[in-house]
C-alpha cells in the first residue's frame, strides 16, 4: 500500500525552524514513533527592511546553522504528539557582533484527525486540526542584529486538509494562526511580538522507500514594526513567502532508517533575511509500542 | 474554531500602552520662596514684561472664571484624559516629549550626506545639550514665574469660584502666570530650535497643554497668556546662549586633526572608524562647546593620557576585554544591552532623565523644584560629555576591536575614540548630583552609574580604564553641580 509508509515528510521540520514544517497531513498510527536528527544551514546577505531589499556591509552575510531533534508519536490512530527542539547558532561575516548559539525553542503539538473520507480508487480526503505550544528552551538574546529567535511563548492553531491521490501522490493545504506572547527585552521593558497567519501548500509523493515533495509557505504578520534604528527586533512585522522541496529515501540494509535532504528559498519577504536553506537529516522509525495485532 | 479561540487569546491584554500613565502631581510643598532661587542665565525679572493681571473683581476676570465653570463642568472624556495626562506635571511631560524626539532623530545620516538642519542627528552629545537647554529654559522660566506669582498673588480660580469643577488638587500656589503655560511655551520654543521640522507637532502639544489647564479648572486664559509670554521670553534667552555655545562647529571634520594635533600620535596607535564605509568620527569638536559650570574647574578634571598601546598595562586591559568577550555571560549581555541606549533611543543622557523623572514623581516635588533637578543634572551631564569628548580627541585611542579584531561585541561600536567612556562620564555626573538631591537613593544611584560604566566593558567596546577615568571626570563635574545646588537658595 503506497499510502502507508509516510515518514519523509517529517524532514519538513528541519527545513524550516518555524512551525510550518512541524505539522503534516499524515498520521503516525498508534504506537509508532518517528525520530529525526537533522542539520541545517542557512545564509543571507540581503534582507528586507519592510519590503525593500538591502545589504549591510557591517554585517556581511548572516549564517545560521541548526541541529534539530524531532519526534512524532502516534498516541492513537487519531492523535499524534509532535515535538521539536533545535540548537541554533548564528553569526555575521562582517562587523563585530558576537555569535549567538543556544537551544532555541521547544515546541509541542497535538494533532488530531477529525475527518476522513475515502473515494475508493479516486483517493482519500482527510482533515486534521493541530494545536501547538512553543516556548524558549533557553534565555537566548532575541533583540540583536544577530539573533536566533524571538524568545516569545507562542500558541498555534492549525487546520489541515490533505487529499491523497492514487499512486502515492498527495496534496496538502493548511492554515494556521500563531499567537506570540509579549517578551521583556534586555533594555528593561516589555514589547509585543506580532502574531501571524501562516499558510502552507504542499504536493508530493509518498512511497515505501521514497518520499518527495515541493511546498510553498506564506506567513503574514498581523501587525508590527519595521526594521529601524532603536526598534526592538522582536517587534518587527515578519512576513515571507518561501518555497522548497524535500527528498527522503530509506537506507535499505538498515531497517527503519532513512536519510533526507531539502532546500528552501525565500521568494520575498518583509523584515526578514532573503535566506536560502539546505538541510540534511537521518530519520529513524522506532516501533516501540506496536500494537500486537498490527 | 481553533482560530477563533486563538484570536480571542490574542485580544487578552497583549497591548502595551504607548503613553505612560503617571499620577497627578500633588506637590507636598509649593516652594513659595522659589522666586529667589538663583537662575542659570541670570534672568533679570524686571526685564521680563508681562500683561497686567486684571483684578479678581474685574468683569474681564469674572468672564474668564465663567468660562472655566463652563469648560470644567462640561469636560468631555477626551478632555479629561488630556487634562489627566498633563496633570502629571508639565516639566515631567515635556521631558518625556524631549526624550521621544531625541530617540526619533537619533539616526546616523548616510555617510557623505550633507548636513540637514531639519534632520539633526541627535546622538548622545547632541542629546546632552538638548536636555540641558530644555531644562535650563524650564527652570529659569519657572523661578521667574514663582517670583511673579507671589508678586501678583492671584488666588486659584477654584478658590474664587466654587462652581469650577477642579480636576487637579487644591493648591495655595498663586495661579498667575500659569506654570504649565510657562513650561509649555519655553519647551515648545527650545525644542523647535533643536528640531525645526517638529514645529507644528510642538505647537499642537503646547496648545493642548495650555487648554488642559482650562479643562482641569486650574488656570484662566489670562494666567495662560502671561505664562506663554514669560516662557517665550526666557526661552529666547536660552536659545541665544545656544547660538553662541560653539555647538555649530562641533561637527567640523577639517579642523579637529590640527586642533588636537592628531598627527603626533603614531599611526598604529590612532583611532579609526570600524564602520564600512568609513564614517568620520562623531562631533570631534564637541569638547570645545561652552560648558554650563565653571569651565576652568571642568578642564582641571581632564584625565591623564591613557597607557600606550605597547605597554603592559594596555595589553592587560585589552586582554580583559577579550576574556569577557570570549566568555560573556547572559547577565553581562543583559547589562550591556540595558545601558546601551544606542541608535534610535533617547541616549544615555536620556536614560538618566528617565531615572530622575521617577525620583521626582516619587518625591512629589513642585514644578519648579522638579525643573531644578533636571537643570542641575542635565548641565552636569552635558559638561561631563564635553570633557569626555575633549579627552576622546586629545588621546584618540582605538576601540578594543580595532586593536584585536577577535573581540566580538554585545552592542554597537560607537564611531569615536574610546578614552574616556561617555557612558561612564554621563552616568557618574548624573548619579553624583542625584545622590545629593535624593540621599536615601544615593547608594542605588551610584551602583547604577557603576553598572552603566561596566556595561561598556561587558559589551566589549571599552577598556576598564576608559570607564574608571570617565567615572572620575563625571564625578568631579557632578560635584560642581552639587556645589551649585548648595548655593542656589533652594535648600
Amino acid at each position: 500500500m503506497q499510502f502507508k509508509i509516510t515518514i519523509g515528510f517529517v524532514l519538513m521540520v528541519v527545513l524550516s525552524a518555524q512551525g510550518q514544517g512541524m505539522i503534516d497531513g499524515f498520521m503516525r498510527g498508534r504506537g509508532n514513533l518517528t525520530t529525526a536528527l537533522s542539520y541545517s544551514t542557512e545564509s543571507y546577505d540581503t534582507y528586507y527592511v519592510k519590503d525593500s531589499a538591502v545589504n549591510n556591509p557591517n554585517l556581511g552575510t548572516i549564517s545560521t546553522t541548526s541541529v534539530n531533534l524531532f519526534a512524532a508519536f502516534g498516541a492513537t490512530k487519531y492523535l499524534d504528539v509532535v515535538i521539536g527542539l533545535p540548537f541554533v547558532s548564528a553569526n555575521a561575516s562582517q562587523g563585530y557582533w558576537s555569535t549567538q548559539s543556544a537551544l532555541q525553542d521547544f515546541s509541542i503539538y497535538l494533532k488530531g484527525r477529525v475527518y476522513e473520507k475515502g473515494f475508493g480508487a479516486l483517493g482519500k480526503l482527510s482533515a486534521m486540526a493541530a494545536a501547538g505550544y512553543i516556548m524558549p528552551a533557553s534565555n537566548y538574546v532575541p533583540d540583536a542584529p544577530v539573533a536566533i529567535g524571538h524568545r516569545s511563548k507562542n500558541l498555534e492553531g492549525r487546520l489541515l486538509i490533505q487529499y491523497r491521490l492514487p499512486f502515492g501522490l498527495f496534496l496538502m493545504t493548511q492554515g494556521g494562526y500563531i499567537q506570540r506572547g509579549n517578551i521583556t527585552i534586555d533594555r528593561g521593558y516589555e514589547v509585543s511580538v506580532p502574531d501571524a497567519w501562516d499558510y502552507v501548500v504542499r504536493v508530493g509523493g509518498s512511497y515505501k522507500i521514497f518520499y518527495a515533495d515541493a511546498w510553498l509557505n506564506i506567513q503574514r504578520a498581523r501587525s508590527g514594526t519595521n526594521i529601524g534604528a532603536g526598534i526592538a527586533f522582536p517587534t518587527n512585522a515578519v512576513s515571507y513567502q518561501r518555497a522548497g522541496f524535500t527528498l527522503y529515501s530509506s537506507v535499505p540494509p538498515i531497517k527503519n532508517l532513512g536519510v533526507s535532504a531539502g532546500m528552501s528559498f525565500t521568494l520575498s519577504g518583509e523584515n526578514i533575511g532573503k535566506a536560502t536553506r539546505i538541510s540534511i537529516g537521518i530519520v529513524y522509525n522506532v516501533p516501540v509500542i506496536k500494537d500486537k495485532n498490527n | 474554531m481553533l482560530i477563533v479561540t486563538f484570536s480571542f487569546l490574542q485580544s487578552c491584554d497583549e497591548d502595551i500602552p504607548s503613553i505612560k500613565s503617571l499620577p497627578i502631581l500633588a506637590p507636598t510643598k509649593v516652594d513659595e520662596t522659589a522666586g529667589n532661587w538663583k537662575t542659570v542665565l541670570n534672568i533679570n525679572a524686571s526685564s521680563i514684561s508681562l500683561p497686567t493681571a486684571e483684578a479678581i473683581s474685574s468683569a474681564a476676570y469674572q468672564a474668564e472664571l465663567a468660562e472655566l465653570v463652563s469648560l470644567s463642568t462640561n469636560r468631555t472624556a477626551s478632555q479629561t484624559n488630556t487634562a489627566n495626562y498633563w496633570a502629571a506635571g508639565a516639566v515631567v511631560r515635556w521631558n518625556e516629549i524631549a526624550r521621544a524626539l531625541v530617540a526619533k532623530y537619533n539616526i546616523a545620516p548616510i555617510v557623505g550626506a550633507p548636513a540637514n538642519p531639519n534632520k539633526p542627528f541627535s546622538n548622545p552629545p547632541f542629546a546632552a545639550r538638548a536636555y540641558a537647554l530644555l531644562s535650563v529654559a524650564q527652570y529659569d522660566a519657572l523661578v521667574t514665574t514663582w517670583k511673579f506669582k507671589y508678586q501678583t498673588n492671584r488666588p486659584t480660580p477654584a478658590s474664587t469660584n466654587g462652581s469650577i469643577k477642579l480636576l487637579t488638587p487644591e493648591t495655595t500656589l498663586p495661579s498667575f502666570p500659569s506654570e504649565h503655560a510657562v513650561v509649555a511655551e519655553a519647551s515648545r520654543k527650545v525644542l523647535e530650535f533643536l528640531f525645526p521640522a517638529e514645529k507644528e507637532y510642538l505647537q499642537k502639544l503646547a496648545d493642548e497643554n495650555k487648554n488642559s489647564r482650562k479643562w482641569a479648572g486650574a488656570n484662566t486664559q489670562s494666567d495662560l497668556d502671561a505664562g506663554t509670554s514669560l516662557g517665550s521670553q526666557v526661552a529666547t534667552l536660552a536659545i541665544n546662549r545656544a547660538k553662541t555655545d560653539r555647538m555649530s562647529q562641533a561637527g567640523s571634520q577639517t579642523t579637529f586633526i590640527d586642533y588636537f594635533n592628531i598627527a603626533r600620535i603614531a599611526e598604529s596607535e590612532r583611532w579609526t572608524s570600524l564602520e564600512l564605509p568609513y564614517r568620520p568620527p562623531m562631533l570631534p569638536l564637541y569638547g570645545k562647546v561652552k560648558p554650563w559650570y565653571d569651565s576652568l574647574s571642568a578642564f582641571a578634571a581632564l584625565p591623564p593620557a591613557p597607557p600606550s598601546l605597547s605597554s603592559a598595562e594596555f595589553k592587560n586591559a585589552l586582554q580583559e576585554v577579550r576574556t569577557i568577550a570570549d566568555n560573556r555571560t547572559r547577565e553581562q549581555w543583559r547589562i550591556a544591552d540595558f545601558w546601551a541606549d544606542g541608535a534610535g533611543t533617547f541616549t544615555p543622557p536620556g536614560h538618566w532623565n528617565l531615572i530622575a523623572q521617577d525620583l521626582i514623581i516619587d518625591a512629589k516635588w513642585s514644578e519648579v523644584r522638579s525643573a531644578r533637578v533636571f537643570s542641575l543634572m542635565n548641565r552636569a551631564v552635558m559638561d561631563a560629555g564635553i570633557l569626555c569628548w575633549y579627552a576622546k580627541y586629545q588621546y584618540y585611542l582605538p576601540r578594543p576591536s580595532q586593536v584585536d579584531p577577535a573581540i566580538k561585541t554585545a552592542t554597537g561600536i560607537p564611531n569615536f575614540p574610546a578614552y574616556t567612556s561617555g557612558h561612564a562620564s554621563f552616568s557618574a555626573a548624573a548619579a553624583t548630583l542625584l545622590a545629593y538631591l535624593f540621599p536615601s537613593k544615593a547608594s542605588q544611584l551610584l551602583n547604577q552609574a557603576d553598572e552603566a560604566a561596566l556595561s561598556r566593558l561587558y559589551g566589549g567596546i571599552h577598556y576598564r580604564f576608559d570607564n574608571d577615568r570617565g567615572k572620575e571626570c563625571g564625578a568631579k563635574i557632578g560635584q560642581l553641580a552639587v556645589a551649585w545646588a548648595q548655593a542656589d537658595g533652594a535648600n
